[in-house]
C-alpha cells in the first residue's frame, strides 16, 4: 500500500521540480532542439494607455521562437497538467481561474504578456510561479496558453518542424488532448 | 425555452410504494399518476398529514417571526409558522422592495431578520448590509466591508460564494472567503472581533454559514478540491478565541475522538483510523472539509455535521477508507468530543461530500418513536439515522442512482456498482449521480404540518476519467477529468416532496436547470424555491401545484426566508444572483466549449449563458396591503 502510495502521490516540492527540469533539459539535448530560453521578457505592459501618446514596448524577440511552435505547445500542454494549471483553468474553459481559450484577456494576450501573468501572478487568485517554474518552462506554458484561443487553421507554423521527444513524465495523459491541443504529428499544415 | 408561461414544470404525483424492504436497492419510482397541470388549476390528492413526524421542540422552538440563522433553527427545518400567505392568496404576491448587492457573483446566502433589521452577506468580497425594515424601502443602516484577500478568489473551488451569516446576542457573525470569522456589532456595523482560521496558501477558504451553539460559533473550512485538511472549530462568541478544533482526518487526538466515541457500526471503530485508513501522510492533505450544515439537539447536547470528500478525487492515489471523510459526526456541543460517526461513503470515488443538511425529527419508525436525523446525501440516498447512536434506520434513493446498489443496514456499508467505479486513464461513462451529487449544498425544508421534506436537487450524471495529480500546496488537487450531463429524462433539476416516515416521494417537480436554491416551507402550506433562470416560485406544499412565480434579474441559488415585518405582515425574501458550482459558467464567465470547465459542470449547463446573466440583488415580496 505504501509503495503504491509513493508511486502515485508525488508531493511536488520545488526541489523535485528542479530535478524534473534537468530531465527536461537532458531530453532537450538528446532531441537536438533549442533549449528553451532561461529568462523572462525585460518589460511587459499590460495596458494600452500611454499618457501623452507613445507605444507599447517592443515584443520580446523570443516570442517569435515560441509562438505557434508545435513542439513548445506540446511541452506547454504537458506542463499545464504537471503544475496543476489544469485544476484552475480546466482544459482552457476555466474554473477557479478564467477561461484561457476565449481570447478575452484581462492582462493581455501577447505571449510575453502571458509569460508575465504566469511568472508574476495576478491579484485575483493567480499564483506567482516566478522562481518555482523555470523561465524556459514558463515560455512553453505561455506558448500553450496562447495556442488555446488561436484557431488551428490560422496558427502560424514554425519555420522548421521539430521532432518531439517522448514526454519525460507520467502525468501526460495519452490520447487526451484538449479540443485545440496541438497535434504535432499532423501540424503544421 | 420560453419561460413566460405561468407553468413550466411537470408535476408527477407518486403513490406509496407498497411492500418496501428495509434493505434498500435502487428506488424505482412507481409513477402511478402523471398530471400535467395547466394554469395551476389541477388539484391532486393530498399527502397524508403525518402528525407524528415533527421537529424536536428544543431544536425548533416556536417561531418568533424572525430569521436569525440560515437554517432557521437548530433542527434545520426552514419552516416558518407564518401563514398569512397561503395557497388562496399567494397569486397576489408582489415585490415589496429590492436592494442591489453590489456584487454579481453567486449569492447563496439566506438573509437574516432580527429586531426589524435585515442582514445580508454577499458573495466575495463578503459585504455585510443592515437594512432598516421599519422605514419605507428598507434603507441601509450600515454596511460592513471585511476586505478579504483578493487572491482567495483563485482557491475557491466553485465560485466565490457565502452561505449566510448568523445573529447572536447583538452580533452578526460572518465568514469571509479568505478564512476569517468576524463578529460585527448588529446596531452599529462596527467590527468586534476577527479571527483568522484558514490559510489560502494551503488552499483553504470559508464559505459555510456559521451557527452559534451555547455561546460558541461553529465554523468549518472549504477546500476539498485543494488538498486541504478539513476541520470544524468552535470560537467563543464574545472573544473570538478558539475553544476547540476537530479535524476530519489524522490521529484520534486531532479528531477529538476519545472514550466517549461509540460509533454504531464495527467499520467505524478502531484506534487512529483517521491515519490508518490512508496511505502514509495522505491524511494531511486528505480533505474532509466542513463546509455544509450543522444541526444541534439541546436535549442530547450533540451537534451534527457532515464531512466533505477525500482528496484527490482520483481515488487510486489514496487506497483505504479515508476516514473521516464523507461521513456524519455527532459531537458534544461543549467540548467537541466525538460521540458517534457514520461513514456514508468509504473511499469515495465520485466527490460525494457528506456535508448536506441533517434535519432533526422525532418520528415513528417501525412503530417505535425514534429521535432521528434525516440527511439527503450527495450519493443519492436519504439517510434516516438514529441521532442518539448513529444507527442507519433507512437509506432510500430519491433520484436516479447507478453508482451504488444500496445500503446494507446491518453493516452500514454502501454497496458499490463495480461498473461505475472510476479508473486511472479510463473514462467511465454515465455515472449517476454526478460529482455534485443527487443534491449539493442547497438545503431542504421540512413542514410539521404536512410531515414532508421539500428537497431541491439535481438530476445530472457524469463521464469521469481519473488522472494522476501532483500535490502543490495552494493549487487544485483533483486528478479527474469530469464531463457532466443531464440525467435520465433530460431535466437537470428536481424538487421532491418526500415523506420521511414512509420513505417515499409524494410529488416531484421537474426543472430544466439544476435546482441550486434552498427551499422554504411555511404554515400557509407554500413551498418557495428559485430556479437558475431566475424564477422565484411558490408551490402548494401538498401537491406541488405552481401558485405564483416571479422572474428576478438573475438566476436564483439563494435560500428563501419568511419573516414578520414591523407592520405585522408576512414577507418572503430571497437573493437573486446566479453562480455557485452549477452557475460558475456564468458567474466566472467560463467557456462552455470546454465541457470539463468548472470541474465538469460546464458540460451539464452549456446553455446557461443564454438563459441568465450575472447579478446580485435582494428581492422581498409581500401581499398587497389590505
Ligand atoms: C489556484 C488557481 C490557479 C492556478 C493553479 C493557476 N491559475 Fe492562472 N489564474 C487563476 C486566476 C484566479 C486568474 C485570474 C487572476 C486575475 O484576474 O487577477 C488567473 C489568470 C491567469 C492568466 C491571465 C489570464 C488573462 O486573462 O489575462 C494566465 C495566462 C494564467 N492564469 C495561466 C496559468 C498557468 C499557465 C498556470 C499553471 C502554471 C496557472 N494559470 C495556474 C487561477 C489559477
Amino acid at each position: 500500500m505504501s509503495l503504491r502510495y509513493q508511486k502515485h502521490n508525488r508531493c511536488l516540492t520545488f526541489a523535485g521540480a528542479m530535478v524534473f527540469t534537468l530531465t527536461g533539459l537532458a531530453l532537450a539535448q538528446q532531441s537536438s532542439y533549442l533549449p528553451p530560453s532561461q529568462s523572462g521578457p525585460p518589460f511587459v505592459a499590460v495596458t494600452k494607455l500611454f499618457p501623452g501618446g507613445g507605444s507599447p514596448p517592443p515584443q520580446d524577440p523570443r516570442v517569435k521562437m515560441y509562438q505557434g511552435n508545435p513542439f513548445y505547445i506540446n511541452e506547454g500542454h504537458r506542463l499545464f497538467i504537471w503544475y496543476n494549471c489544469v485544476g484552475c483553468h480546466s482544459n482552457g474553459g476555466g474554473g477557479m481561474g478564467p477561461a484561457l481559450m476565449d481570447n478575452q484577456w484581462r492582462y493581455g494576450g501577447q505571449l510575453d504578456q502571458i509569460f508575465a501573468s504566469i511568472s508574476q501572478g495576478r491579484p485575483n487568485g493567480m499564483p506567482s510561479w516566478n522562481g518555482k517554474i523555470p523561465d524556459g518552462q514558463i515560455w512553453e506554458l505561455a506558448t500553450f496558453v496562447r495556442s488555446l484561443s488561436v484557431p488551428a487553421s490560422t496558427r502560424g507554423g514554425p519555420a522548421q518542424a521539430v521532432p518531439v521527444p517522448p514526454p519525460p513524465m507520467t502525468t501526460h495523459r495519452p490520447g487526451k488532448p484538449v479540443s485545440e491541443a496541438p497535434d504535432v504529428t499532423s501540424a503544421p499544415k | 425555452m420560453n419561460r413566460l408561461k405561468p407553468l413550466n414544470c411537470n408535476i408527477i404525483l407518486m403513490q406509496c410504494m407498497a411492500g418496501k424492504s428495509r434493505r434498500v436497492l435502487i428506488l424505482k419510482l412507481a409513477v402511478l399518476l402523471m398530471v400535467g397541470l395547466i394554469g395551476g388549476k389541477a388539484t391532486a390528492q393530498m399527502a397524508p398529514v403525518s402528525g407524528v413526524t415533527n421537529a424536536p421542540k428544543a431544536s425548533a422552538p416556536p417561531d418568533d417571526g424572525q430569521w436569525s440563522m440560515a437554517p432557521k433553527n437548530y433542527a434545520q427545518t426552514r419552516y416558518s409558522e407564518l401563514d398569512q400567505i397561503n395557497s388562496n392568496n399567494v397569486a397576489g404576491l408582489q415585490v415589496a422592495f429590492t436592494f442591489s448587492l453590489g456584487v454579481d457573483r453567486g449569492q447563496e446566502a439566506a438573509p437574516l431578520v432580527v429586531n426589524n433589521t435585515m442582514y445580508v452577506v454577499t458573495a466575495f468580497p463578503n459585504f455585510l448590509y443592515a437594512l432598516d425594515l421599519t422605514k419605507p424601502g428598507a434603507p441601509m443602516k450600515w454596511e460592513y466591508q471585511p476586505m478579504p484577500e483578493a487572491a482567495s478568489q483563485g482557491v475557491a473551488c466553485c465560485d466565490v460564494v457565502n452561505r449566510g451569516a448568523v445573529y447572536w446576542d447583538g452580533k452578526v457573525i460572518i465568514n469571509t472567503l479568505d478564512g476569517n470569522t468576524i463578529a460585527v456589532n448588529a446596531k452599529t456595523g462596527k467590527e468586534i472581533w476577527k479571527t483568522k482560521l484558514a490559510d489560502i496558501n494551503r488552499g483553504e477558504t470559508i464559505t459555510m454559514a456559521p451557527i452559534v451553539v451555547k455561546g460558541k460559533v461553529l465554523v468549518g473550512n472549504s477546500g476539498g478540491e485543494m488538498g486541504v485538511r478539513g476541520w470544524l472549530t468552535a470560537l467563543d462568541v464574545t472573544s473570538g478565541k478558539i475553544v476547540w478544533k476537530a479535524y476530519s482526518t489524522g490521529p484520534d487526538a486531532d479528531v477529538l475522538i476519545g472514550p466517549d466515541f461509540h460509533p454504531f457500526y464495527a467499520k467505524d471503530r478502531g484506534k487512529d483510523l483517521g491515519v490508518k485508513s490512508w496511505p502514509p501522510d495522505a491524511w494531511k492533505i486528505g480533505g474532509g472539509t466542513v463546509w455544509g450544515w450543522i444541526a444541534y439537539d439541546p436535549d442530547l447536547n450533540l451537534i451534527y455535521y457532515g464531512t466533505g470528500n477525500p482528496g484527490p478525487w482520483n481515488a487510486d492515489q489514496r487506497p483505504g477508507d479515508n476516514k473521516w471523510t464523507c461521513g456524519i459526526f455527532a459531537r458534544n456541543a461543549d467540548t467537541g468530543a466525538a460521540k458517534w460517526y457514520y461513514q456514508m461513503f468509504p473511499h469515495d470515488e465520485h466527490d460525494y461530500d457528506g456535508v448536506n443538511e441533517e434535519i432533526l425529527l422525532n418520528m415513528r419508525v417501525d412503530g417505535q418513536e425514534r429521535k432521528v436525523l434525516v440527511h439527503p446525501d450527495r450519493d443519492g440516498y436519504i439517510y434516516v439515522i438514529d441521532r442518539t447512536n448513529g444507527q442507519v434506520l433507512s437509506a432510500e434513493t430519491y433520484g436516479y442512482v447507478n453508482s451504488t446498489k444500496g445500503v446494507d443496514l446491518k453493516t452500514g456499508e454502501i454497496i458499490l456498482n463495480p461498473a461505475k467505479r472510476t479508473k486511472l486513464g479510463q473514462t467511465v461513462k454515465d455515472i449517476c449521480p454526478t460529482a455534485s451529487g443527487e443534491k449539493d449544498w442547497e438545503p431542504s425544508a421540512f413542514s410539521p404540518k404536512t410531515g414532508l421534506m421539500y428537497i431541491p436537487h439535481e438530476n445530472i450524471c457524469m463521464d469521469s476519467e481519473d488522472t494522476e495529480v501532483n500535490y502543490i500546496a495552494g493549487t487544485p488537487y483533483v486528478g479527474a477529468d469530469v464531463r457532466m450531463k443531464a440525467g435520465p429524462g433530460g431535466n437537470r433539476g428536481v424538487v421532491t416532496a418526500w415523506d420521511p416516515a414512509k420513505h417515499r416521494p409524494v410529488w416531484e417537480l421537474k426543472e430544466d436547470l439544476p435546482v441550486w436554491s434552498g427551499a422554504l416551507v411555511t404554515a400557509g402550506d407554500i413551498v418557495f424555491y428559485g430556479t437558475m433562470e431566475g424564477w422565484f416560485k411558490a408551490v402548494d406544499a401538498h401537491t406541488g401545484a405552481l401558485k405564483w412565480e416571479f422572474k428576478t434579474g438573475s438566476g436564483i441559488i439563494g435560500q428563501p426566508i419568511a419573516y414578520k415585518g414591523p407592520d405585522g405582515r408576512e414577507y418572503v425574501a430571497v437573493l437573486s444572483g446566479v453562480g455557485g458550482w452549477a452557475g460558475a459558467v456564468v458567474a466566472g464567465n467560463l467557456d462552455p466549449q470546454d465541457p470539463t470547465a468548472a470541474l465538469g459542470f460546464a458540460g451539464a449547463v452549456p446553455d446557461l449563458k443564454k438563459k441568465t446573466t450575472a447579478g446580485g440583488a435582494l428581492y422581498v415580496f409581500a401581499l398587497p396591503k389590505a
